[in-house]
């Protein structure tokens, strides 16, 4: 049970942190110092609430959340989050296969969309060949080397004091613009919405039930506890190390010296091994997912447990999911692509948590396990937050972008 | 007296299982009767992306059942369950038929003839071993 439980939790952390975590944090810290620590914060709350109902959800009612939405609220709604996750999605994946190539570039020198075909076919190759535990499991593992920025952080022993005030959300006090974009793509990095229906069709995939919600509970607090630890990190690094030097994060070469100032020439493979894996590992989380939301929107057998054969639109879903994903990043900057798409995944989180709402106060799904007063009111809250996101993000990208 | 069956709210949209609890896909749409001063009746329920994509918007419907004639024409069609075999509806549609005698797994299956071309698409044993 502990080990079913750590298991768990190291797999929350995988996903949480991704190219667009480790691009938006490390500049978010370089120019604004600790002061959008409250960002991670604010994002880490959200994606606790809304992913243990996820995880309830599917433990109760074996439905997932795109299940539930075009169950729900039909075909005419669902076909609005539908197609806005996967444009956001595939522009995502794009950005975490782009993470892979230029951590190849950081460790070989050569250009990195050299290395955007060899990753896109191994990321294919291990959703092809291997079943859900290998992907989420085995990856997942692999990420903890980015445990490396919190030891690092703790290494460069910051202002402790100046990093807690920094908790509490505080105006800019120059670049405005640029400091709210920095913020919702923070949010919305963190609050990355292909997370929630991932996290409800990983609990289908292992079978929760009722008896398994004290551990959805203790994987969506701890472990996303733990990932925004990871991504505090980042951003206390970015602000020690990078800030004071006058260097602006504008390619991942300068976000190296996070791990450099503290680990000397260890740094740069811990960098290295920590983009790869992290933005590798989410990369498959994403794949999934697109294929788990039009699998589950229409129906079809789906399952990553499957041979491609036995679910053939499932494993034809993510591998073009992939194809295409490839072919955008090698003509977009996988860092310029990842602030845009971290801002707009702020822009469709209303449309996806908003029925999350509707469903989870319906008894026909949770029976005795719907919410209570205060998470409804927490996720109203949410939806509050994620609207103004939504109307602020593509205004804030042209002026701060 | 029969409970009145709410079909919008318990039979649209929904998952459909059949008797061997396999995803047959969602009920797109249900087919009527119209009756000369009665009310129409239930005759089936349908699994079709074109129904489904017509519903969001009327002209898609013809843009994917372009696409499908174009893919494989032989297959292409909607799969039509007799109102009949509806066993249970709620959070989930249950039918009394085994699906594969019905064409739901037409496009699964040629599809995955292609897949199976693929190295790792088809084989023994589980997946991932």
């Amino acid at each position: 049970m502990i080990l079913q439980l750590a298991l768990g939790i190291v797999t929350a952390i995988g996903g949480f942190i991704d190219v667009g975590a480790i691009a938006t944090t490390a500049l978010a810290g370089a120019l604004f110092g600790y002061q959008l620590v409250w960002a991670v914060l604010v994002g880490t709350l959200c994606v606790i609430l809304l992913t243990e109902m996820c995880g309830r959800l599917a433990a109760v009612s074996h439905h997932t959340l795109a299940d539930a939405v075009r169950e729900r609220l039909g075909i005419r709604y669902f076909a609005v989050p539908l197609f806005l996750e996967v444009v956001v999605d595939t522009m995502v994946l794009a950005a975490e296969i782009g993470g892979v190539a230029i951590a190849l570039h950081l460790a070989t020198g050569i250009d990195y969309r050299v290395f955007v075909i060899p990753a896109a076919l191994a990321l294919w190759s291990v959703l092809w060949f291997g079943n859900f535990s290998v992907v989420e499991n085995g990856v997942a593992f692999l990420g903890l080397v980015a445990v490396s920025f919190v030891f690092g952080m703790w290494e460069m022993r910051p202002e402790w004091g100046d990093v807690a005030r920094a908790a509490i959300p505080s105006l800019p006090s120059r670049d405005a613009a640029q400091y709210w974009f920095l913020a919702i793509s923070i949010v919305g990095s963190v609050l990355q919405p292909f997370l929630l229906n991932f996290y409800a069709s990983g609990a289908v995939e292992e079978k929760w039930k009722i008896k398994d919600l004290w551990m959805n509970r203790t994987v969506a607090v701890f472990g996303m506890s733990f990932g925004s630890l990871i991504a505090v990190g980042i951003l206390v690094l970015a602000a020690v190390v990078i800030g004071p030097r006058g260097m602006h994060v504008d390619s991942f070469e300068q976000a190296v010296f996070t791990l450099v100032a503290p680990f000397g020439e260890w740094g740069l493979s811990l960098f290295v091994a920590s983009l790869a894996v992290a933005c590798f590992g989410a990369g498959a989380d994403l794949s999934l997912n697109l294929a788990y939301l039009v699998s589950q929107g229409f129906g079809w057998n789906w399952s990553e447990n499957l041979k491609p054969h036995e679910d053939a639109r499932f494993a034809l879903v993510y591998s073009f999911a992939i194809l295409l994903a490839a072919a955008v990043v090698m003509f977009a900057d996988p860092l310029k692509l990842t602030m845009v798409t971290m801002a707009l995944n702020g822009a469709v989180a209303p449309f996806i948590v908003f029925p999350l709402l509707i469903v989870m106060n319906d008894k026909a799904y949770l029976r005795d396990q719907t919410n209570g007063l205060l998470t409804n009111v927490l996720t109203s809250v949410v939806i509050l937050i994620a609207f103004v996101i939504a109307i602020v993000a593509i205004p804030l990208e042209v002026l701060g972008g | 007296m029969v409970d009145p069956l709410p079909l919008v709210r318990d039979v649209l949209d929904k998952q459909i299982y059949d008797v061997n609890d396999a995803k047959v896909g969602k009920v797109d749409g249900i087919v009527l009767l119209p009756r000369k001063g009665r009310p129409p009746r239930v005759l089936a329920i349908e699994s079709d992306i074109p129904c489904a994509l017509g519903r969001v918007w009327r002209p898609l419907r013809r843009c994917a059942e372009r696409l499908q004639e174009w893919i494989a024409p032989e297959i292409a069609g909607p799969t039509t369950i007799g109102f009949e075999h509806v066993v249970k509806s709620g959070i989930d549609v249950q039918v009394g038929i085994d699906a594969k005698r019905t064409n739901a797994f037409v496009w699964d299956a040629w599809l995955g003839h292609i897949v199976a071309l693929i190295p790792g698409g088809k084989g023994r044993g589980e997946k991932g071993e």
